[in-house]
């Protein structure tokens, strides 16, 4: 069975490492490591990608938002300095758009902030369901 | 308390708070060894406006080509504008996006629907860098407000195997 977890130096940098099965912790490349630490090398790693699921503003998972309105749906016990990111799930609840455009879901996303997020619903008529979730921005830079 | 972290023959795992990693099922892991592929975040970008340009995410750092198209997790301020006009039809400014080795890339398309109904074939998609198709000129095409994270994991047509995933 090859090495799988190393807590030690690797690369001449000491940290915690784990590869993928059947994969030897000590002699494989960064690619086929599951986790590592920044290791000096040219290839960096920021974090692991996490999400965290966000309640609506009515404490249900879906926010409805109707036509043209803005909904600022709050986050809690984030602590994510550097910002948040949004993402979201949606369909038309009724109605559409308007117009030539038919059959959409639209939405924009307004304020974003560590503690609420702004989303329009860009329709012209009925309501969208979205349902939100958030990760946090790994770094302050435009590119990490 | 409930045991969080097991370290065996497997390798690690890592559960959620109040999970009792010994027992907690895969939804309630956020770190398992036993999978090929974690959300490790190999580059990104906060808060651009990109307009028609793609974002080249290795500069930073001179990271090295990962040898692959990775899985890019995006987000941006506009999010949907399907528009059919007189039997044609094209997608603007929902979040649409061109993926390489080394770039993401806003673009829009045109589906080319039938014009007397029906089902579109979907033979020419049309795809255009950016969102400047011709019929809409709204700020809304922009991508604005993009954030992206780059994950280790590829994400494309003949690298979703098991050179890769092995």
């Amino acid at each position: 069975m090859a090495n799988r977890v190393l807590i030690g130096t690797r690369n001449s940098q000491e940290g915690i490492y784990v590869s993928r099965p059947g994969k030897n912790v000590l002699t494989c490349s960064d690619d086929e490591l599951l986790f590592r630490m920044d290791d000096g090398a040219s290839g960096t790693i920021k974090g692991l990608y996490q999400l965290q699921p966000i309640s609506g503003t009515n404490s249900t998972s879906t926010t409805s938002v109707s036509a043209g309105a803005t909904a600022t749906v709050s986050i809690t016990d984030f602590s994510w300095t550097n910002g948040v990111v949004p993402y979201a799930l949606g369909s038309i609840g009724s109605g559409s758009a308007g117009g030539s455009i038919s059959e959409t879901m639209g939405f924009t996303f307004g304020t974003i902030s560590t503690s609420s997020i702004q989303l329009t619903s860009t329709l012209s008529s009925g309501t969208l369901n979205v349902t939100l979730a958030a990760s946090p921005v790994m770094f302050s830079g435009a590119l990490f | 308390m409930a045991n969080r972290v097991v370290i065996d023959s497997n390798g690690i795992k890592v559960s959620k708070p109040g999970q009792n990693v010994l027992t907690a099922s895969n939804q309630n892991l956020i770190f398992d060894s036993t999978k090929v592929r974690t959300g490790q975040i190999y580059a990104g970008g906060t808060n651009l406006n990109l307009g028609d340009s793609s974002s080249n995410f290795l500069t930073t750092s001179s990271k090295a080509n990962l040898g692959y198209i990775p899985l890019v997790c995006i987000s941006e301020k506009n999010n949907g504008n399907r528009n059919f006009n007189s039997g044609v039809g094209w997608v603007s400014n929902i979040s649409s996006w061109e993926f390489t080795s080394s770039t993401v890339k806003p673009v829009s398309f045109e589906p080319d629907p039938p014009n007397s109904g029906g089902t579109s074939g979907m033979d020419s998609a049309h795809i255009n860098d950016g969102r400047n198709y011709a019929s809409i000129s709204t700020a809304n095409e922009d991508a604005t407000n993009v954030n992206y994270a780059v994950l280790r994991i590829p994400c494309a047509y003949g690298y979703m195997t098991s050179t890769y995933f092995g």
